[in-house]
């Protein structure tokens, strides 16, 4: 159990995917959700997070079929080898430009809140090294990282955000479904690659313990995800306004500014927001590192991923410096959220799913 | 770890201790014969040279008719045993049995050995090795001329500290007894409070030339047989010349000797030994040292001092808090407050900001230089303060601290600030229970210095995730370091209830994950709590 | 960036610029010159007590130029330090700033744009030039932005004589209704006062509220007022101080006609009475009470009265509360709301309640 530092229990794999599930967007999807659909933002979060499920039900159904493998090598076996291993780079291109836009963002986010001075190639460097530093030492680090880290993250930011209550004001959520349906499904759409990281459980077959939980570990973190997107949107929009949640770049950074919390020494509490975000991103980061070797690390059929990590550092920071600015880097993200991430949530495991019961590869339920 | 140990192994090569009469691990080579004569002269021969080497040959039996011969170290025997249960039985009486001279010559030895000594421990050898072993244990052997073997007489009884109060790990309530040096006093306190027949006692040598005693302790059937082995393999995978107290054992056994942090614990305390064993750990006692090893270890052992389990619950818990949030305030404070005060002054509040920024009007330096000095300046008074004997060590503190604090103050080299900080975090570093932890964290706190001047608040997270990710891979013993904080659902929570705080004793009932899984119930209790 | 190599702003007093040709240099007598700024600095050392280099408690320096950040990047030749504005108290606005549409709309945008400025700073309007105000020296505290941010402390804690408006709410109103109300600052010799309030439409200042006027939109706020009231009673006058308030707004659509029913209700202590009067019995209350109410009354319907005539302004947030509750009502009205604001009847319900009178009959 202890011995080597590549197998988790499922109880980490949650965390792991709650703090992953978050990263991506929590600052600024209420900003997104409002412009889709108003004060019925809530709403459209609630339809995103359904759909989420959906996707989790699909890709835990795939992998189950293969306990061992990861998207490497059951895309492999089901359609063909060339077709897989197209698709597996497809998917850890895909993640690499996620990651240095993220990246990107994220430098663009600390340099004007924290370091006016500093150059922002050191910053997203600095980050870059420490994620490597992790992900060298294996994924069962990585998971024990994240039992800590979620504490440090979540506690504090549940307490603080109880403080903003007071300024809450619930008629803002008011009129409730005037949204026209059709916009609140395609807002639900839209919204639910939140929930992009859910793809990543394609890939972490060989590292569980337990996979028959996958399912429900799943979809509590789906859940658990959802409930806090939920009353993240709520609080935001009674604060701000549906006309204010719109206008601001990153609303729940916003948020932080407002809040009062009496008797507190710390004034701009909006700075110490970024800490969380940090720690988040963090966090995010270095899965995504991880993954990344670890897809390559199959298809080369290499034993060890450590030194594939380091060459990935110089790619992914020259990628994230290609945008001349932050709005240029959203224009990427978006970009590629409406045409590719998709892809590896729905269909390309659904079609897996048809495929390997059609050819009856793999394990299946029935057939034990 | 690795390198170390070829380190050691090859500047010790075989070349070194091979002569005339050891072997490659230093084991005398020379035969024993059935001619006393040439025993003693082997024997003095290894004893050439040797001031406190006593000698004494005699004869027994009626007509003095067989030759025998005594030696030992001085000083290092109970002169009674010697004196009175020894000679005056060889001497007097076997002299003074009537002669059937025939059949007491044919097993003299015998004789001897099962009727002639008054001492209830009596061995018997057959190297010459083990004899002048046991000769420089403190024991006392016998020759006797026409036999190939020799008598070990224990006799042990050198001058010894005898059982004090430890001076490290004071506590309020609970016992004051401390480990002393010697190997076989320190296992009888644990036996004491141990009084289990599967608690073992195994007992090895260390070092060709110290063959420094070591015994391990542990309780049979709670123990990992996968630890133990374990511990075994690393103890016998080096060859030293000699272990003179049990921290060398530590850097040669643990596994990565580049952390700052320890990653096996020792204690001082009897009780603290014994508890750890009954929560399925062994116990590594070393011969001359009251420091005794305990393996494995993870990092919320070092918070846990024995007195939080003889005091209540409500009172440890929160002292056990106030004990984790010392060890981030003792490496995090002098970052923290950089990162504020160069980055984001407006994370302060306004008359903090302008009171630091007054006062650091007139000061020379630069925030990190100020730091810096003044941490340097606070692990000189701690060196110094070590050093000193007592009343003039505490006076030092007083003096180095409030006096030449101050005037440091007032002749405006730092802010008055940066003392309180430098004070804070040397307190903090104060508070944690072991004093090896505490080195991690003095150490790391320049990391994350060196990291907050550079980038403020964004460098002081990336010092502490640095922190974090180095605690969380290391291990001790293939047993995460981090353990209750991270995989803990392995042992159902159990160990996260004696970690940040500590619950009432009836509620945790289990012992934590050292242990076998099977073996875990250790606290049952008959009545219900709600009556 | 060492702490004490930052000058820290406390104060900021923003001013459109205005050539004075007895102290201004003819070199700004141009058309670039369109911002005149003054920033208050505290004297650090005196503020956290000690002796410092100079006695004054604070110094103020003004500079102009041609937009906002021009002017503070501009004190780089004349500021020893680098001004920081983490920790800014408080913002006046000058009249003839507010007045001018185009310079304050880029004010606002500096404000916002700039992560520095915190969405809780205190704004405040002043009938002159803010630069004037921001250099006098009040008695209670040296510096007039910290002064005046106290003074919105004491309001939300105490007893409410004017409505708050911080940076965030300013820019919210903008934002949702383009028009909001600022608080108005008015200075003495020694002193200031803030009182009444600035009415913005469309980025526009319109005019100004005076006090009572203020009052009655305090009491349209929707909920914890704390306010303190006067009414005349007999021959005396009676006090009374509200603890809680809260109102309601009903819409009813009655022939194709919109109009609004506002309910107030508020409960409180009844501070000063008369001696040798007893108030301790249930009808004398009720009529104090309906005392009260009358007077709060007049003085809601004066200030709406004020607003939608003269002003045609619905600082009040009625416009909003008419879309959350029939929003289908204010997708026909929402275009020309202004008009329908200046002629909707609006009816008001007061209803108070006395709950403590204090230690003597």
């Amino acid at each position: 159990m202890f011995s080597k530092n590549d197998k988790v229990s499922v109880r980490q794999v949650e965390i792991l995917l709650i703090l992953d599930l978050f990263s991506v967007s929590t600052l600024s999807f209420p900003r997104m959700a409002a412009e889709i659909a108003n004060q019925d933002a809530w709403i459209a979060v609630i339809g995103a997070t359904l759909l989420a499920f959906i996707y989790g039900y699909t890709i835990t159904s795939i992998v189950k079929r293969f306990p061992e493998d990861t998207f490497v090598e059951f895309s492999s076996k089901v359609l063909s080898k060339s077709v897989g291993i197209f698709l597996s780079l497809l998917f850890s291109i895909k993640l690499s430009i996620t990651m240095a836009m993220e990246l990107r963002i994220f430098g663009e986010l600390v340099k004007q809140v924290l370091l006016p001075r500093t150059p922002i190639e050191i910053i997203m460097a600095s980050m870059l090294l420490t994620c490597a530093y992790l992900v060298r030492k294996g994924y069962e680090c990585n998971a024990r990282l994240g039992e800590i880290l979620v504490f440090i993250i979540f506690i504090p930011l549940i307490v603080i955000l109880l403080f903003v209550l007071p300024d809450t004001d619930f008629s803002n959520l008011k009129p409730i479904f005037t949204t026209p349906f059709p916009r609140l499904l395609k807002g639900s759409y839209f919204l639910s690659f939140i929930y992009t990281p859910i793809e990543l459980i394609l890939l972490v077959g060989p590292l569980v313990n337990d996979l028959k939980k996958a399912r429900r570990v799943s979809f509590i973190a789906i859940t658990f995800t959802g409930i806090i997107n939920v009353i993240l949107t709520i609080i935001t929009v009674s604060v701000l306004g549906p006309v204010g949640t719109k206008q601001q770049i990153w609303p729940v950074m916003t948020l932080m500014q407002i809040i009062e919390i009496p008797g507190a020494f710390v004034e701009r509490q909006d700075a110490l927001m970024m800490i969380f975000w940090i720690l988040i991103v963090f966090s995010f980061i270095s899965t995504l590192m991880y993954f990344i070797s670890f897809i390559l690390t199959r298809i080369l059929k290499a034993e060890e991923h450590k030194f594939l990590v380091l060459p990935l550092v110089p790619i992914i920071y020259l990628i994230s410096l290609i945008p001349d600015n932050i709005v240029e880097a959203f224009n990427w993200i978006e970009f590629l959220r409406k045409y590719i991430r998709i892809l590896f949530l729905l269909p390309i495991p659904l079609l897996l799913l048809i495929v390997a019961k059609i050819r009856k590869l793999g394990e299946s339920i029935e057939e034990k | 770890m690795k390198i170390l140990r070829r380190w050691v192994g090859n500047k010790l090569s075989k070349e070194r201790w091979e002569d005339k009469f050891h072997d490659a691990d230093n084991k005398v080579t020379l035969p024993l014969s059935k001619d006393l004569e040439e025993n003693i002269k082997n024997l003095e021969l290894l004893f050439k040279d040797c001031g406190d080497f006593v000698s004494r040959k005699f004869p027994v039996g009626i007509h003095k008719e067989v030759n025998m011969y005594v030696a030992y170290i001085d000083l290092m025997i109970d002169r009674r045993i010697i004196e009175e249960s020894l000679l005056e039985q060889l001497m007097l009486q076997v002299r003074g049995v009537p002669p059937h001279m025939d059949k007491i010559r044919s097993s003299i030895y015998d004789f001897i050995r099962d009727g002639g000594i008054a001492t209830a421990d009596i061995k018997e050898v057959d190297t010459l090795d083990e004899a002048a072993l046991a000769i420089l244990s403190g024991d006392t052997i016998i020759f006797i001329d026409g036999y190939a073997k020799v008598i070990v007489v224990a006799t042990k009884g050198w001058p010894n500290r005898g059982i004090q109060e430890p001076d490290s790990e004071v506590v309020v309530r609970g016992p004051k007894e401390g480990f002393s040096e010697a190997l076989r006093m320190n296992t009888v306190l644990i036996r004491r409070r141990i009084r289990d027949t599967k608690l073992k006692v195994k007992q090895l040598q260390i070092g060709t030339r110290s063959r420094t005693d070591v015994a391990l302790m542990y309780i049979e059937d709670i123990v990992r047989k996968d630890i133990l082995e374990d511990l075994g393999k690393r103890l016998t995978d080096f060859k030293i010349d000699g272990i003179l107290d049990s921290g060398q054992l530590e850097q040669l056994i643990e596994d990565d000797w580049r952390s700052p942090f320890p990653q096996i614990q020792a204690t001082q305390r009897p009780d603290k030994a014994a508890s750890a064993i009954l929560e399925g750990r062994i116990a590594i006692i070393v011969d001359n040292t009251p420091f005794v090893l305990l393996v494995p270890t993870t990092l919320n052992n070092f918070f846990q001092s024995s007195e939080d389990y003889y005091q209540r619950w409500s009172i440890m818990s929160f002292t056990r808090m106030i004990r984790y949030m010392a060890a981030f305030f003792a490496a995090g404070v002098p970052g923290l407050y950089l990162a504020l005060t160069d980055y984001h002054p407006s994370m302060i509040p306004t008359q903090l900001t302008m009171a630091i920024a007054a006062s650091r009007e007139q000061v020379p330096f630069p925030s990190v230089v100020e730091v810096v000095l003044m941490e340097l300046a606070f692990e000189l008074l701690r060196e110094a303060g070590t050093r000193l004997p007592g009343p003039i060590g505490s006076t030092i503190g007083i003096v180095g601290g409030l006096i030449i604090g101050q005037a440091a103050v007032e002749a405006k080299i730092v802010s008055p600030i940066v003392v309180i900080v430098v004070a804070v975090t040397a307190i903090s570093s104060f508070a944690i229970p072991d004093n090896a932890l505490t080195v991690g964290f003095r150490l790391v706190k320049y990391l994350i210095i060196g990291l907050s001047s550079i980038f403020g608040l964004y460098g002081f997270l990336l010092g502490v995730l640095i922190v974090l990710i180095h605690l969380v891979s290391l291990k001790s013993f293939n047993m995460p370091y981090m353990s209750p904080f991270v995989a803990s659902g392995i042992n159902d929570y159990e160990d996260l209830k004696d970690s940040v705080f500590r619950l009432p004793v009836f509620m945790m009932n289990k012992r934590p994950i050292f242990s076998r899984a099977d073996k875990r119930v250790r606290l049952r209790t008959n009545k219900k709590k709600n009556e | 960036m060492s702490i004490d190599r930052r000058a820290f702003v406390l104060g900021l007093g923003i001013d459109k610029f205005i050539f004075d040709e007895a102290k201004d240099d003819p070199s700004l007598n141009n058309d670039k010159t369109k911002y005149r700024v003054a920033f208050s600095f505290p004297n650090i050392a005196k503020f956290s007590g000690e002796q410092g280099l100079s006695d004054e408690p604070k110094f103020v320096m003004i500079s102009s130029g041609p937009t906002f950040s021009n002017t503070y990047k501009g004190l780089g030749g004349r500021l020893n330090k680098s001004p920081y504005f983490g920790h800014i108290k408080s913002i006046i606005f000058g009249k003839e700033l507010l007045k001018d549409k185009v310079l304050f709309k880029e004010v606002l945008d500096t404000l916002q744009r700039n992560s520095d400025f915190s969405r809780s700073i205190p704004i405040v309007a002043i009938d002159g030039l803010a630069t004037e105000a921001i250099q006098i020296i009040p008695e209670g505290n040296p510096l007039v932005s910290i002064y005046i941010n106290q003074l919105f402390e004491s309001n939300k804690n105490e007893t409410m004589r004017f409505q708050e408006k911080d940076l965030g709410e300013l820019l919210q109103n903008f934002q949702e209704d383009k028009m909001a109300m600022i608080p108005k600052l008015s200075i003495g010799e020694k002193d200031i006062k803030i009182a009444g309030a600035a009415i913005i439409k469309d980025y526009e200042l319109k005019g100004w509220l005076d006090e009572q006027q203020t009052r009655g939109a305090l009491w349209l706020r929707k909920k914890n007022q704390r306010l303190e009231i006067s009414v005349p009673y007999e021959d005396f006058h009676v006090a009374y101080h509200v603890s809680n308030a809260k109102s309601e707004m009903k819409f009813m659509n009655k022939d194709n006609e919109l109009s609004c029913h506002i309910t107030i209700q508020a409960e409180g202590n009844l501070d000063e009475f008369i001696l040798d009067r007893n108030i301790l019995n249930v009808e004398e209350i009720k009529k104090v009470e309906e005392a009260i109410e009358k007077s709060i009354k007049e003085e809601v319907e004066n200030s709406l009265k004020t607003l939608q005539e003269k002003y045609q302004a619905d600082v009040v947030g009625i416009g909003k509360e008419l879309e959350r509750q029939k929003p289908k009502e204010w997708e026909k009205v929402k275009d020309h709301w202004e008009e329908v604001f200046e002629t909707l009847p609006i009816s008001i319900d007061v209803q108070i309640n006395i709950r403590r009178i204090g230690q003597s009959k």
